[in-house]
């Protein structure tokens, strides 16, 4: 079974790279900072992962500073890095959509840890001001 | 963009707010005469100011708190200009301390009178205010002829 | 009839919002030095804002993303990064004029010290970008800032000649005793507090705060060409009445307090009091919108969530930037450095950091992945184009006229 949808050939870098990804609610996720490729039958490279995170994107960056981003981040990390299994793409065009809720991914343990510690703590965070 | 280059380009930023920033001394006297001169009509802009300010207030046209505001920050301008121009250091010529010892007794005369307005203006004595505005036309053209007769 | 209310709301709001620090002390001290000279630059600055403004607003509503959202789907990791570190220091620089000048507006109003006011100024600008709704922030303020029309009223009460204020703007000519130098430093300047960065990347991040479709391309496209233009009216209001009253008496502005003297000879005390609250109305509606371009630029570039449009706790990150930014830059006002110092700075950085952020406004808003059909007509591109060689020679002359002007003097 291919994880790719529908085993598309795409230009990575113009269609999938820097992609928003949006939940099946509309819900902004992250950004698509890395992919990971492993050969597959024929030899051909097949996307099998979004990679999500500073690590991730410090590789792409690239230079000194990126190099310096990634090991602050591996130094800070707790958990492996953060990663979206192409299986739960359910389309790409102009955002990637996936067919999870946010919530249930994990890819954001900085907005976690700034939700619980600073921002539910100011009052009124709970109500949509729109 | 390569880091070094956006370092580069961050100095060359930063080195030009600072010298943008930078008064220095006044090596020959034209320099001096030249700073001299833009003191002297920072000086007069600021007792203009004062002086539009107290008209309008005559004519009734203004509301205390904002003319408070304009006659302190015009006075604050001044002392600022008149400080900033005493410590420059004048080349050691005789014409340079003889402009310097002429503007300094306008700008003394003209940093009382502004004080003077002021404290008038807080305390709400709006004749005296008035008054007391009066000495402003003199000074502002004793500031003109200064800058005229020493740009030459 | 609610159509037409919708859309005089949006015009409304772009006039009062086109003016902010920014535009009250450079057109100011540009009308009482050099006349109406320089008008010219505004009216440039003008023509790139709703040119741009326009691009950014389609983007918005035809793909709903915000432009800086794709930023670094078009230019990458690296240069998307460059470009968001430049964007977030000038808006972030910006955003502290902006608080400054609420603080100097207030102590018009009431003669108290202006860093007394600078903490209640940022305590009212956090509640309000924390609960109020993005469209009542919008309309409330802009609709405050219109107070502003004021000058114009005070320009029609001074009974200029109007054909020879018309002939100064149409044959500029450099004041004499001034040097060329400083003259086109002060175009630079007018130019970047016309089309100051973060005012693309509002209009287009506000779109999306209001779910704009294709249905509200005419609404984004009538708030720009009328409103913008009728807001530059006002910036030029400034200037004249300035020209008129302050020029003749040899008043420099330094200050914002004799940005407002000229209405106060003109119209009184009431006049001064509506343009003291307009001036009150322009930043903190200025404020707020530099303070959400902050959190927007760095949110969109790293795909969290953003916008009031959601609860707080959903776009945590989005709101600790905001929080932060406002922090940061009410700190740098209490360390008592002038504002008016600060402002005339941060438009002449603005006028830097132009080619950066408009390039990719250009470039994505030709993008048919994005627009589908309603990428830039020909006409667009041809005059986008010219602006941007336009945007990066006032960029590239900045720094050098900084320097050899000793930064206008």
């Amino acid at each position: 079974m291919s994880d790719q949808p529908a085993g598309r050939v795409l230009d990575l870098n113009l269609h999938l790279l820097d992609r928003q990804v949006v939940d099946t609610e509309g819900l902004l996720v992250c950004k698509v900072d890395d992919l990971e490729l492993e050969p597959g039958e024929n030899g051909a490279l097949y996307v099998t992962a979004i990679l999500v995170g500073p690590r991730a994107l410090g590789s792409r960056i690239g230079g000194r500073l990126g190099r310096w981003i990634m090991s602050i981040a591996s130094r800070q990390a707790t958990t492996p890095p953060p990663r979206i299994d192409m299986s739960r793409v359910r389309a790409i065009a102009s955002a990637v959509t996936l067919d999870a809720h946010r919530a249930d991914l994990g890819v954001a343990p900085l907005d976690d840890w700034v939700d619980r510690h600073i921002i539910s703590r100011i009052p009124g965070s709970r109500h949509e001001s729109e | 963009m390569k880091p070094r280059y956006a370092l580069i380009v961050v100095w060359l930023v930063a080195g030009a707010v600072l010298l943008a920033g930078c008064v220095g001394p006044a090596r020959t006297t034209g320099r001096y005469v030249g700073k001299a001169t833009r003191t002297a009509n920072d000086a007069i802009s600021a007792l203009q100011t004062a002086a539009l300010a107290v008209h309008t207030s005559e004519r009734g046209r203004m509301l205390s708190p904002y003319l408070n505001v304009v006659l302190t920050q015009a006075e604050s301008d001044f002392n600022s200009v008149q400080q900033t121009f005493d410590s420059i250091q004048p080349p050691d010529t005789r014409e340079a301390d003889a402009i310097r010892d002429r503007l300094d007794k306008i700008l003394t005369d003209g940093s009382d009178v502004l004080g003077q307005l002021r404290i008038l203006a807080r305390r709400g004595d709006q004749v005296k205010m008035v008054a007391q505005a009066r000495s402003i036309p003199e000074l502002v053209d004793k500031l003109d002829r200064f800058v005229t007769e020493v740009s030459g | 009839m609610k159509n037409l209310f919708a859309i005089t709301l949006g015009i409304l709001t772009a006039i009062g919002g086109f003016v902010d620090i920014g535009d009250l002390v450079t057109n100011g001290l540009v009308g009482a030095r050099f006349g109406l000279s320089l008008v010219w630059a505004t009216l440039v600055g003008l023509i790139g804002i709703c040119l741009y403004a326009e691009m950014s607003g389609r983007v918005a509503a035809v793909s709903g993303r915000a432009t800086f959202d794709l930023v670094r789907e078009r230019l990458g990791p690296r240069a998307g990064l460059a470009n968001l570190v430049a964007s977030f220091l000038v808006t972030g620089l910006t955003f502290t004029a902006e608080i400054g000048g609420i603080a100097l507006s207030l102590e018009l109003a009431s003669s108290v010290n202006y860093l007394l006011w600078v903490p209640l100024a940022a305590l009212l600008l956090w509640f309000t970008l924390w609960r109020v709704k993005f469209t009542a922030l919008e309309n409330g303020s802009g609709l405050l800032g219109l107070a502003l029309v004021v000058f114009g009223v005070a320009l029609w009460q001074l009974h200029p000649d109007f054909g020879s204020l018309a002939h100064q703007v149409v044959h500029p000519h450099k004041p004499a005793g001034e040097g060329t130098l400083t003259y086109f430093y002060y175009a630079i300047a007018l130019f970047g507090a016309a089309m100051t960065p973060y005012e693309v990347f509002f209009f287009s991040s506000g779109g999306v705060e209001e779910h704009w479709s294709r249905k509200d391309l005419f609404t984004a496209r009538l708030n720009v060409f009328v409103g913008f233009p009728l807001g530059a009216a006002l910036s030029i209001c400034i200037a004249a009445v300035a020209a008129l009253v302050l020029k003749p008496a040899s008043i420099s502005v330094d200050n914002l307090g004799q940005v407002a003297l000229p209405v106060a000879v003109a119209l009184g005390k009431l006049g001064l009091a509506v343009a003291i609250l307009g001036f009150v109305a322009a930043t903190f509606g200025a404020a707020l919108e530099t303070g959400l371009s902050c959190g927007y630029s760095v949110a969109q570039y790293f795909g969290w969530q953003w916008g009031k449009f959601v609860r707080p706790r959903e776009a945590a990150r989005f709101h600790l930037v905001v929080l932060l930014s406002l922090i940061l830059a009410t700190g740098v006002v209490l360390t008592t450095i002038d504002p008016v110092t600060v402002t005339e700075y941060s438009v002449v950085f603005s006028a830097i950091a132009l080619p950066l952020t408009y390039f990719p406004i250009l470039v994505i808003s030709n993008d048919r992945d994005y627009m589908g059909d309603h990428v830039n007509g020909r006409l667009t591109n041809a005059l986008s184009s010219v602006f941007l060689v336009i945007i990066v020679v006032a960029a590239v002359a900045a720094i050098p006229l900084m320097l050899l002007t000793k930064a206008g003097q």
